[in-house]
């Protein structure tokens, strides 16, 4: 990885976790609670995967408040590296968040004496990989193209997708007698296949900011 | 005799840029190395939009823009090289003086932090003050150690003393003087108010309806033009040698003249020395009317 790109994520990490920690640790807080009180502590790792996925914003709203976009414009940093930097920012909090749900369900089983079996969480980790992963790289780009304000309408679609197939599904019947214990490990093929389709998918969506992001006018 | 690369930090050719209804047309400037180049013109005369063309933050449509030699604007290399101050500071509002150091310095290969501390303490800057928390000569400060902390050889401002009271317009000044007592080091100054150049700029490119309407010494401008001023009709033959003529209310006229046609006006003519103001408001005035460029 380029010094560029490190030097970009690290300033992107420092300023936001520094200066936005409300926005930060509140959705990581909300997590908790949510992760703490769900019936099933096993949907901890869910809410974390959600949580992430409509947190892809959080950085570019700081971006328009301090006039950033500017900045990164005049340093010697390049805009390759702003993006790429940008997506190490939001891995490494998507790692966080997931890490934070995966770690409230294990807390929260324990207290209750309940059991968290291992398939369960190995399935709700991936399907957390892939949530994240496929918001992230749509949202991207588009943040990329249009900045925050006018690319805010983009927030709230993973979480509409999400509610809209969460309720096809119970129309559908294809939930019905499928309790959380029932659910099996995925299978290596199909672990492997989500984690390559994923990186895939970050990675085309990496080369479209890139490509959106040199040409927009700051 | 065209400018070579060694002696220009900045070298634009053919640029051309639409934005709306605004257009820059067909601009050819040269930034000379070692010297102060003013960037005049009035509200609307493209002056931003040359300077973020200049930065590689806007994209030209056409044309060729040449940074110490490199064509290309958003070179790494090259910004490594520059220091920008901006009409606004880019920081987050709520970042404190006293860490933007920590944050900015991230950015930047070659940061000086105790160079940005120094000129920090110089300016009278409030570390512990948030950026919200700034008043506008402090924002302007602090833009100019952020721009100066890396030790950059060219020093792009874009109307940084617009909204200045005098004092804070004469610290930037200073520093600007000071910038480039160094031979290697170079200024472009955006603004508005042309009087803050008249004795600070080596070299001047005013802007008048997107089109360079004037690019050269300052000492040259000013042999270059004068102004006449009379009463009544303006007659025909005086018409012809006449900038940008304006009417006032009680019925006299004003126009820039080229020093070299003082003749065609008649002893009723009053001809005074022009000062840059008075250029950029009859080239402006001449642009207006006829969107053409005016000769030499």
């Amino acid at each position: 990885m380029s010094t560029a790109i490190i030097r970009f994520a690290r300033f992107d990490l420092s300023t936001t976790a520094r200066t936005q920690p409300a926005r930060v640790l509140l959705p990581l807080l909300f997590i908790v609670v949510l992760a703490a009180t769900l019936p099933a502590p096993g949907l901890g790792i869910v809410v974390g995967a959600v949580i992430a996925a409509v947190s892809a914003s959080i950085p570019f709203q700081g971006d328009e408040r301090g006039r950033l976009d500017t900045l990164y414009g005049v340093a010697p940093i390049g805009r390759t590296a702003v993006v790429l930097g940008r997506y190490v920012t939001m891995i490494a909090f998507g790692i966080a968040a997931v890490g934070v749900g995966t770690v409230t369900a294990f807390v929260s089983a324990s207290l209750r004496h309940q059991e968290l079996p291992w398939p369960l969480v190995a399935t709700m980790l991936l399907a957390a990989v892939a949530c994240v992963g496929v918001s992230y790289a749509f949202q991207l780009p588009w943040f990329f193209l249009l900045g925050f304000t006018r690319g805010r309408p983009m927030i709230y679609i993973p979480v509409a997708i999400v509610a809209v197939a969460g309720f096809i599904a119970g129309r559908v019947g294809w939930l019905e007698g499928i309790g959380l214990a029932d659910v099996l490990a995925p299978a290596p093929g199909v672990a492997a296949l989500v984690l390559i389709g994923v990186i895939a998918l970050l990675g085309v969506s990496a080369a479209v900011s890139v490509r959106v992001y040199r040409r927009r006018e700051l | 005799m065209e400018p070579t690369l060694t002696d220009t930090a900045i070298l634009v050719r053919s640029l051309r840029k639409q934005q709306g209804s605004f257009a820059l047309h067909d601009l050819d400037i040269t930034v000379p190395t070692g010297l102060v180049t003013g960037l005049v013109g009035p509200n609307g005369a493209g002056k931003t939009t040359l300077v973020k063309s200049i930065l590689g933050l806007v994209r030209c449509d056409a044309g060729t823009i040449s940074l110490f030699g490199s064509e290309s604007p958003t070179d790494a290399a090259v910004h490594d090289r520059i220091g920008v101050v901006l009409d606004q500071v880019s920081a987050a509002p709520e970042w404190r003086v006293r860490s933007i150091g920590g944050y900015v310095g991230l950015l930047y290969r070659r940061w000086d932090e105790r160079r940005f501390r120094e000129l920090l303490d110089r300016y009278g800057v409030p570390l512990g003050n948030r950026v919200s928390e700034l008043s506008r000569g402090q924002s302007v400060k602090l833009s100019l150690a952020i721009a100066l902390a890396h030790e950059p050889e060219l020093l792009v401002l874009d109307e940084p003393s617009s909204g200045l009271d005098p004092v804070a317009r004469r610290d930037l000044a200073d520093t600007i003087r000071e910038f480039v007592l160094d031979p290697g080091h170079t200024v472009l100054f955006s603004t508005h108010i042309t009087a803050e150049l008249d004795d600070l700029a080596d070299h001047l490119v005013v802007l008048a309806g997107g089109a360079v309407a004037y690019e050269g010494g300052v000492d040259e401008l000013h042999e270059r033009f004068a102004v006449a001023r009379g009463a009544g009709p303006l007659p025909d033959d005086a018409r012809a040698a006449t900038i940008g003529a304006r009417h006032d209310t009680s019925g006299r006229w004003e126009g820039l003249i080229r020093t070299r046609d003082t003749a065609a006006f008649g002893p009723d003519v009053v001809i005074d020395p022009a000062t840059t103001d008075d250029v950029v408001i009859h080239l402006a005035e001449q642009s207006r009317t006829t969107r053409t460029e005016i000769p030499a």
